[in-house]
């Protein structure tokens, strides 16, 4: 697959996953009720069986490369740590704490509650992250476009993000190509002239866009179009398969409500 | 006796900023022609190109299609009969995988489900995309979304194909399957008209030629007609072919005999000597 950015992104690991001919509404009913169930049962277990199947869908049964997918999980990791170390650590005179430390005129501290709720919220972010990412590196923006119009979604909505997926990429192709003219020309050879050619291929792209959307509509009139984008849904049977990893979840589930629910 | 399907009819046509890109241009299509369209940058062939498709509206003069004056009650009719592909891919490509790119026509055609299906898939195969059909356009080179502009086109099996520059940024392998694509369309009695810059690619495809220059019609004939005139070539920015030049410095020295036509294939050219 060819590529126009240097990272591979999350959008071309959709067109290659091996659960790419899921049925798709089974497949967002799936990473959404997953979601759900992470937020709605607040309990470890559940966060913690969630993970672990649903990164087991993308990298063991999608096929998306470990080592990518942890990569991928970089950008959302960040915040989640960041969000978690936020309510772990606490400020105060941190009496009866687990660890203690001096910052300036107070202390750092941790307690018990406070890193037992930490690593469930941290734990439960991940969770909801990864039935997240079970979609979106499965399903093909055009297919998760298509389950917005089985539920009704306004055409027009529909539409202007198809419009707007297919514009993002020639976007920022033609940008990198700027880019690439500019510096090709010295353009980003010092802070001064990065700032003065960034402006100008900022306001450029801007041109260029309204000049390019003006083509688009010309090409999309010339075939026809008259005022409903009509697109092309590909049918993705649901078959046993699909449903007996539905089931194992839902078996694997039951059992940590089980557990959850023994031990009060 | 030809049969007429287009009329251009003093056309005119000016952008908002009132320069005016088509002047008083007056022309018939006929069935399975091959044309090739040629002028300088801005000489107003891809303007021409959109009127005949209906994308603007002249602003004076008219088209006839089947002679019925082209308006905007029935302006979807020459939309689906005579079919455009864009210079720039990227400006035409719309949907996220091949097969609904190629499929947004037919679609927009109001056609059952299997037959859009059946379209898209014999387009798609025409344009040898196959291993491409689930693939987002993004993801394709510079040719591959060149190939899929065409079978976007192919599928919607229009009477008229107009492509506007197809041969520009593709490689000869590419240029290829085009040229066996719009030998194809001869057979299938089509009617194609092609803007290029290349003359020895229209040399090769065309049985007519059109000469635009600023907005006017300056040249309409045959292609030997068209390329002999060497007035018409100057004002047009216009070279002979190679296999013309060739030919008239061989005749010229005598190792060549006189043809009727001028060969237009290297094969055929080979022969001669």
């Amino acid at each position: 697959m060819h590529r126009n950015h240097e990272q591979i992104t999350t959008d071309c690991y959709s067109y290659l996953s091996a659960l790419g001919e899921w049925n798709t509404v089974y497949k967002v009913v799936f990473s959404v009720g997953a979601l759900v169930t992470v937020i709605a049962a607040d309990s470890v277990g559940i966060s913690a069986v969630t993970l672990f199947f649903m990164m087991f869908l993308s990298v063991g049964v999608g096929k998306i490369p470990g080592r990518d997918y942890f990569r991928l999980m970089k950008v959302p990791a960040a915040f989640i740590l960041l969000g978690g170390a936020a309510i772990v650590v606490q400020f105060g005179s941190g009496d009866g704490s687990l660890f203690r430390t001096g910052f300036f005129w107070t202390n750092l501290f941790i307690t018990e509650s406070s890193l037992s709720l930490g690593l469930h919220v941290t734990l439960k972010a991940f969770s909801a992250v990864s039935a997240l990412f079970l979609m979106t590196l499965s399903t093909p923006m055009g297919e998760i476009i298509s389950v917005f119009r089985k539920i009704r979604v306004p055409v027009l909505i529909l539409e202007l993000m198809h419009l707007i997926y297919r514009y993002i990429f020639i976007l920022s192709e033609t940008n990198q190509r700027q880019k690439d003219a500019a510096g090709s020309r010295l353009g980003y050879c010092d802070l001064t002239t990065s700032l003065r050619t960034f402006s100008g291929e900022l306001a450029n792209l801007l041109i260029m866009s309204m000049k390019k959307a003006e083509t688009y509509y010309d090409a999309m009139e010339a075939r026809g179009y008259e005022g409903n984008a009509l697109f092309w849904e590909e049918k993705r049977p649901l078959t046993a398969k699909q449903l007996l990893y539905g089931g194992l979840y839902l078996a694997i589930l039951a059992g940590a409500f089980c557990l959850v629910w023994r031990r009060g | 006796m030809k049969e007429k399907i287009l009329e251009v009819d003093h056309l005119s046509f000016a952008y908002d900023n009132n320069h005016n890109a088509l002047k008083d241009i007056c022309l018939a299509i006929y069935k399975q022609e091959k044309i090739a369209v040629l002028g300088a940058n801005g000489a107003g062939k891809t303007t021409f190109f959109l009127n005949l498709n209906g994308v603007r509206e002249p602003s004076g003069g008219e088209i006839r299609y089947r002679g019925e004056t082209v308006g905007r009650k029935n302006i979807n009719q020459l939309r689906r009969n005579v079919g455009i592909v864009f210079q720039d891919a990227d400006s035409q490509i719309i949907a996220s995988t091949v097969k609904a790119e190629v499929a947004f026509g037919p679609l927009n055609m109001k056609l059952p489900r299997t037959e859009v299906e059946e379209r898209t898939l014999s387009a798609i195969r025409e344009m040898k995309l196959e291993d491409c059909v689930m693939r987002p356009p993004h993801y394709l080179s510079g040719g591959e979304k060149k190939r899929v502009s065409i079978a976007d086109i192919l599928a919607m099996n229009c009477e008229v194909m107009v492509f506007d520059e197809p041969t520009a940024s593709l490689d000869p392998v590419n240029a290829e399957i085009l040229e066996e694509v719009l030998d194809k369309m001869e057979q299938q009695g089509k009617t194609v008209l092609l803007s290029t810059h290349d003359v020895d690619f229209a040399y090769r495809f065309a049985q007519r030629v059109l000469v635009f220059c600023g907005g006017e019609l300056i040249g309409d004939g045959s292609v030997e007609d068209i390329f002999r005139n060497e007035a018409l070539l100057r004002k047009a920015n216009l070279k002979k072919p190679v296999l013309m030049q060739l030919y008239d410095l061989l005749y010229a020295k005598g190792k060549i005999s006189e043809v009727k036509e001028c060969p237009k294939r290297i094969s055929d050219f080979a022969s001669l000597l």
